[in-house]
């Protein structure tokens, strides 16, 4: 009861939501949970050593440590493959996991009133000692009846939530089973080879083509040496492409928009559902930039092209371009369901720029905040001139400089002081700012 | 308060995971206790750190701030003992200088192995029983208070004596505030 008070309370679960007793549940809610962000993994990444990461985690990581977070071999982008494996059951474990957790606080709750039952009982027995033998039994097989029940009782919620286990399970299969479909098709394709030797595009599931042709019409993206009845094969057709170009584009679109309608009944767990036909479309990562050689423009038009803000300095322009094509590459691998589409990988990017700057001071009526603070302002523009009114003075007096400094040298081992100056140096900056 | 757990970053959300496995699973030995230090930063901790047994620093009682990025885990956060804690690996401002609390691209003092550094799998937990066995065995060759350093090298009793004094002190002076509230 505890338990699922704090869970509910602070709303981050994790590991410790389960209890000790129990063996063995602490520790695989553990091992299904990403070290980096200790969350249950997100689309799972492997390097070879065998340690996996949700994508965006490590790929972050890697952006500033080429190594494994966990045993530090060295690790780079290309290493990443994805752990379908344990994307399975991280995301079963997901929808299992509040199950298994009312269970615990059922069975709990269960155990708790047996205990109280039979503290009651026993009290009875204190007071009515002296009764008969036959009472006595009575009250004495009470308890172990009462057990029973609660075991039973237990047994009712294991096998109603197992049963809720099941259906989901069950659910789970229904939404595999875009995939099985699709793997069998290759052995229809197989079956389907007609005599003339003329089979079903593998990719598109539509298009005829003959069997000698058909790995030139994979490459051609599904549109040349299309076959139709009554025509011969023929071996190049551009005028016939040029008009199957939007076809088998749909074509394309319906293969890939059939597999997300499928199986985005899952994602309503995430509430997010929405995609934009953007994301399908486009399968491919964007590749890695290396900011230091690109002119200011090349980094603004690079940021454009996403639709990402140009505000800034070129260094936090970088660092949003960085972070977004990372949150990209990462959200590709996640399963289809899952994806998400640019407007929301936007929507994230801000959140993160956002939650960058935490300990921003908001300021709702800057005039009342100028009013506010003037004396402050004043003080510290003051500060300053004077400052360089003796810098200028040292510079003058030639001899002074060294002086001044050596002075300055030795105040340096104590931090605050250092601290102090540094501190008014950065509001000097703002003040001024402010009063402009 | 669901809703602020589920909407907050990453780096809050994980370090309420790390509090909350303090809170439950305590320290080992209780060594030590860390949480934030108020409702609405979670950001900054407060750390409480006994003397390992066996050194001069036993029976002492040590205030620690932790200050966290707002990339953690990817950096590492800040470690700072106040009041400041007479030893070889800390300033004299109480910054803790310890390799598992740096980057690799940070190397103070050019002694550290990459394999030491931090890494975004490490915690507060292990951070804070590296800084105790540190306290038990100071690490010489990345120094951050060299005079602290010299006397432990030449002349480890003083040291020792300097070490019991101050924590004695620390004390006392806990007391003495106790006594005026």
């Amino acid at each position: 009861m505890i338990m699922a008070n704090v869970h509910d309370a602070e709303g981050v679960p994790d590991p410790t939501d389960f209890p000790k007793s129990i063996k063995g549940l602490r520790a695989l809610d553990e091992s299904l949970r990403c070290s980096i962000c200790l969350e249950i993994f997100d689309a799972p990444m492997s390097l070879p050593c065998g340690h996996s990461f949700c994508s965006l985690c490590i790929r972050e990581n890697i952006l500033t440590r080429k190594e494994c977070a966990r045993c530090r071999k060295q690790a780079d982008d290309f290493h990443l493959t994805k752990n379908a494996q344990l994307e399975e059951a991280a995301l079963n474990w997901k929808i299992a996991r509040p199950a298994v957790l009312d269970l615990i606080t059922q069975l709990e709750n269960a155990k708790a009133e047996a205990e109280r039952y039979r503290a009651r009982l026993e009290k009875g027995k204190g007071k009515a000692s002296p009764t008969s033998d036959a009472e006595e039994r009575d009250s004495s097989s009470r308890p172990a009846k009462r057990r029973r029940t609660s075991a039973d009782s237990g047994d009712d919620v294991q096998s109603t939530s197992t049963a809720h286990l099941v259906a989901e399970e069950e659910e789970d299969e229904e939404e595999d089973d875009p995939h099985a479909d699709y793997i069998p098709s290759s052995d229809v394709e197989e079956q389907s080879i007609q005599e003339d030797g003329v089979v079903v595009c593998p990719i598109n599931n539509k298009h005829k083509t003959h069997i000698s042709h058909i790995n030139a019409h994979i490459d051609s993206a599904c549109t040349a040496h299309i076959y139709r009845p009554g025509h011969r094969p023929t071996k190049h057709a551009p005028a016939s492409t040029a008009k199957m170009k939007p076809s088998a584009k749909s074509a394309w679109n319906s293969v890939f928009q059939s597999n997300s309608r499928t199986s985005s009944r899952d994602s309503s767990s995430k509430g997010k559902s929405s995609r934009s036909p953007s994301t399908t479309s486009t399968n491919e990562r964007l590749p890695k930039v290396s900011y230091s050689v690109q002119k200011d423009k090349k980094i603004r038009d690079l940021l454009q092209e996403h639709g990402l803000s140009l505000n800034g300095t070129r260094e936090q322009q970088i660092a949003r371009h960085q972070h977004y094509v990372t949150l990209y590459n990462a959200n590709l691998d996640r399963p289809p369901a899952q994806c998400k589409s640019t407007d929301e990988l936007r929507r994230e990017l801000r959140k993160w720029e956002d939650s960058l700057s935490v300990k921003k001071v908001e300021i709702t009526d800057p005039k009342a905040y100028l009013r506010k603070n003037n004396d402050h302002f004043k003080a510290q523009v003051n500060a300053l001139n004077e400052r360089r009114r003796l810098e200028k003075k040292a510079a003058n007096e030639g001899n002074k400089v060294v002086h001044i400094e050596a002075s300055e040298m030795d105040e340096s081992p104590h931090a605050k002081d250092n601290g102090t100056e540094q501190d008014d140096i950065v509001s000097d900056s703002e003040g001024e700012r402010e009063i402009c | 308060m669901a809703a602020r757990g589920s909407g907050a970053s990453t780096a809050a959300r994980r370090l309420m995971k790390e509090y909350m496995d303090l809170t439950k699973n305590g320290s080992p030995d209780g060594m030590f206790t860390a949480g934030p230090i108020s409702e609405s930063d979670f950001f900054t901790w407060e750390a409480l750190i006994c003397g390992p047994k066996d050194t001069p620093f036993e029976g002492g009682v040590f205030l620690a701030k932790l200050t966290f990025p707002s990339d953690y885990p990817l950096s590492p956060f800040k470690m700072k003992f106040d009041p400041p804690l007479f030893h070889p690996n800390v300033y004299p401002d109480g910054t803790v200088c310890i390799s598992i609390l740096h980057t690799p691209g940070d190397d103070p003092t050019h002694y550290e192995q990459a394999s030491e550094r931090w890494s975004p799998v490490q915690c507060v937990e292990k951070v804070i029983l590296s800084v105790v066995s540190m306290l038990a065995e100071p690490n010489l060759e990345s120094g951050a208070n060299i005079d602290c350093c010299k006397l432990y090298r030449d002349n480890k009793e003083e040291y020792e004596r300097i070490v019991r004094a101050k924590v004695r002190e620390q004390l006392e002076v806990d007391l003495g505030e106790d006594e005026a509230q």
